[in-house]
């Protein structure tokens, strides 16, 4: 990732990934996957240069379709073993 | 000579830009969600070192084909054995030294290869031959879809 510094600065972090890390930082600590899921997209926008909105809304958002997809998932998976034993 | 001040200068001095100076910061990040065991059930790396002087992929590969018994790209298709799951594609860091390879090996990962888009392992897919798709070094990751969504 690139970003830029003042000369009178040291240290600095990419400005977009510190809001990145203080957003999983407030995510559960139980919840890992979760968290590194979200730093995992976070890293690839930031990188690609496409980190258009706040972290909270990208992350919500993927969390929702990992919920969603996980139904999905589990409903084919329960539906194959149904099939398996009839 | 006048520089041009107002829009685009082929100077490469850096003239008062109107705020405080800045430097360029970088910083190399390597993560991969999959590198986690639980996650990935199977991973296989799959490269190939295309010799320098072939022009054309799909010649050179019928070539290989034809070494090893078989005359065109879906006879040795059926000879070989390819992943038949989508799988995932991950660039890998490992290098292949040129000529490590057996034939039946070359071909099978050229095959491969010639299936994998940047995302994804497509089995039935067609076949891309170009030096693009066949001169690279991937991993296949077969997802763990119980352990991936938590399920029972």
């Amino acid at each position: 990732m690139k970003w830029r510094e003042l000369h009178n600065e040291t240290n600095t972090t990419h400005p977009q990934w510190s809001e990145c890390v203080h957003y999983i930082n407030n995510l559960p600590e139980s919840d890992q996957k979760r968290r590194n899921r979200a730093k995992q997209l976070f890293l690839y926008l930031i990188i690609n240069d496409a980190m258009s909105y706040e972290p909270e809304f990208i992350e919500v958002q993927l969390h929702q379709l990992f919920e969603h997809v996980s139904q999905l998932a589990s409903f084919h998976l329960t539906e194959e073993k149904d099939n398996h034993h009839g | 000579m006048v520089e041009n001040i107002s829009g685009y200068s082929r100077s490469k001095q850096l003239n008062n830009i109107g705020f405080p100076g800045s430097r360029r910061r970088s910083l190399s990040i390597n993560s991969n969600f999959m590198d986690n065991h639980q996650m990935a059930e199977e991973v296989t790396v799959v490269s190939l070192l295309l010799p320098h002087d072939i022009t054309n992929v799909e010649k050179w590969l019928i070539a290989q084909t034809s070494k090893m018994g078989c005359h065109t790209i879906t006879e040795a298709e059926k000879k070989l054995t390819l992943p038949g799951d989508k799988l995932l594609v991950s660039r890998s860091n490992d290098d292949l030294v040129d000529g490590s390879l057996s034939i039946v090996d070359t071909v099978r990962n050229a095959l491969i290869l010639a299936r994998c888009n940047d995302c994804f392992y497509m089995p039935g897919s067609p076949f891309i031959l170009t030096r693009k798709r066949l001169d690279r070094s991937l991993q296949l990751i077969k997802v763990n879809i119980k352990n991936y969504y938590d399920l029972d």
